[in-house]
């Protein structure tokens, strides 16, 4: 067996279904959990589930934009990450958790 | 082109800039910067000769800078310009806070101008980061702490959702190009509409960028976000990322996804959303006490007023969301700077810090009160203009959404003039306020905006957006 095809050999649906169901689990998890970082680890798992999705879609209709596109989520996730994380230290600086719940100032 | 790459290259510079020990008053670099850029837009608006995108395309760029562009391109850095000059002389300090307002303003040009994925995904990364740090500038202030983080994370959030609906529309129709796009989509109806993949895929891109121009049921973050951030963060994001992001959605939506059948299965799902955006903002705002929150529901109703704009027929409701997004920049720079004024004067921004103010200072009074009538939509001022370009432009087909629109005016018009009730006819002594010349500059700019379009549409309306052969 050729070391590619094993994207042939799994059917195209099962990795749409893996995608969707990473998917979800970030999804839900960015929903329903409370502390800052885990919800930053559920978005980042959020993203790797499109990546996974477009590389399979990409090797599937044997067209490289799909993989192409991956790379730049990947870039724009690393300085999303950066970010986040900078506004978190400054949140824990001032609060000493990283316990969303504290956002609550905020409300009418 | 030119001007997209002179605010990058101009931003970079600002940033370096401001590495030295001196201090180097950057605002007036950055105002000149942009006159700069914008001068260049009639420019290339006469030499274009790029042929219009709903007839023939032209594959295989990223991005195309048509005359539709450049026409948002103008808004957004008029916006931009209004936001610099009503808040940099004191609020915003040092270079870096004026290049992340300048990278993100790079992005806001390429969501005008994207016809791939992939840019229009870099545009709002490049739109969104920077406003991340901007929100949370503030760094020993609680809410404003908290305004970073709700912005961080909702706008990760959507972001992750926006992708997933690029992946499935790369699925579905096999490229990631908007001009190949549009061509495979009617292609498929033979074989009844879309496939499957690219309908989930339209719903999430949908769902993504509804979390950005705060449409309803995904508006519940930008109350909170808008209140917390500083006002001139806010004013930014209430002006310069929502009118990027409408171009982005009328681009997306009217160039790639426009085929009559196409736009069947899409559009009733986006006219329930305007309905419901256009109800809940309007209602939210009459509940609130405090004016930058209310300022915060009324920018949730503009969003659902300019989604009519994305469901009516391109042709005729371009020029209408172009008159609509001046008339709604000019307004709000107006209020916020207002409104700032009185929160450095008072401390915050409740309803009862406003009394008075009409009585003592006069010109101000009645630039609020020109702002305020643009809001509202009352005639000769531009947001008449622009309403009604809307509504007529959508009234072919959506009779009963314009019906709504229609009630969601008359209520704003309850809050604004709450506003106008404060400010005027109160017994209260207000404080005075004195703008600095340079602030009264950048008033009158947003005046005449508000007063020549409301006058005069036609200066707007009358351009040609193709070459007529």
């Amino acid at each position: 067996m050729k070391p590619d095809s094993i994207f042939h050999t799994v059917e195209i649906s099962h990795y749409i279904y893996l995608s969707c169901v990473l998917f979800c689990i970030g999804l839900f998890g960015v929903l329903f959990r409370r502390n800052a970082i885990v919800l930053l680890m559920c978005i980042e798992l959020m993203l790797n589930a499109v990546n996974l999705l477009f590389t399979a879609f990409s090797s599937y209709m044997g067209d490289s934009s799909g993989q192409l596109f991956v790379f730049f989520v990947m870039v724009v996730a690393a300085a999303e990450a950066a970010v986040g994380l900078a506004i978190l230290v400054m949140m824990f600086r001032n609060t000493r958790t990283t316990d969303v719940s504290f956002l609550s100032n905020l409300k009418g | 082109m030119r001007s997209l790459l002179l605010i990058f290259l101009g931003a970079i510079a600002i940033l370096f800039a401001g590495l030295g020990k001196k201090e180097i008053r950057m605002l007036p670099w950055a105002i000149a910067l942009l006159l700069g850029a914008l001068v260049f837009i009639p420019m290339d608006w006469i030499a274009n000769e790029q042929p219009d995108w709903v007839n023939h395309i032209v594959p295989y760029f990223m991005m195309v800078f048509d005359r539709s562009a450049l026409a948002f391109m103008a808004v957004i850095i008029i916006a931009a310009m209004l936001v610099l000059g009503l808040f940099g002389q004191r609020e915003i300090t040092g270079s870096d806070q004026l290049g992340l307002i300048l990278f993100s303003l790079c992005g806001a040009l390429i969501l005008c101008s994207f016809t791939h994925m992939v840019m229009l995904f870099l545009g709002i990364e490049a739109l969104s980061i920077p406003l991340f740090v901007l929100a949370g500038s503030r760094k020993k202030d609680l809410r404003s702490n908290e305004a970073a983080i709700k912005y961080f994370l909702m706008g990760a959030f959507s972001t992750a959702i926006f992708l997933m609906g690029c992946a499935f529309v790369y699925g579905g129709t096999g490229t990631l190009d908007l001009s190949v796009m549009q061509r495979v989509i009617p292609g498929s109806a033979a074989m009844g509409g879309m496939t499957g993949l690219a309908k989930t895929g339209v719903v999430l891109l949908m769902t993504g960028l509804c979390f950005k121009i705060a449409a309803v049921p995904f508006h519940f973050w930008s109350p909170d976000v808008y209140e917390g951030s500083p006002n001139r963060t806010t004013l930014f994001m209430a002006t310069v990322v929502k009118i990027a992001s409408f171009s982005a959605f009328f681009r997306l939506f009217n160039f790639a996804f426009s085929s009559p059948l196409a736009h069947g299965n899409w559009s009733f799902v986006l006219a329930i959303l305007a309905a419901a955006t256009i109800l809940v903002g309007n209602i939210g705002a009459l509940a609130q006490r405090n004016l930058k929150r209310t300022m915060a529901y009324s920018s949730i109703a503009h969003a659902g007023y300019m989604l009519l704009a994305i469901l009516a027929n391109p042709l005729e409701s371009f020029w209408a969301l172009i008159v609509y997004s001046l008339a709604y920049a000019g307004s709000s720079a107006v209020v916020f700077y207002i409104l700032n004024k009185v929160q450095e004067k008072k401390g915050n921004t409740e309803f009862e810090s406003f009394n008075g103010f009409g009585r003592a200072n006069r010109w101000l009074g009645i630039l609020l009160i020109l702002a305020l009538f643009s809001m509202a939509g009352i005639p000769v001022t531009a947001g008449f203009a622009g309403k009604f370009l809307l509504f007529s432009a959508a009234f072919t087909g959506f009779k009963w959404l314009v019906i709504v629109a229609l009630l969601g005016s008359a209520i704003s018009i309850a809050y604004y003039f709450r506003v106008f009730r404060h400010a005027f006819l109160t017994e209260a002594d207000g404080d005075i306020i004195k703008p600095e010349w340079q602030d009264s500059v950048f008033l009158a700019i947003a005046a005449t905006v508000l007063l020549l379009i409301g006058i005069w549409p036609a200066l707007i309306t009358g351009l040609q957006l193709f070459e007529l052969h």
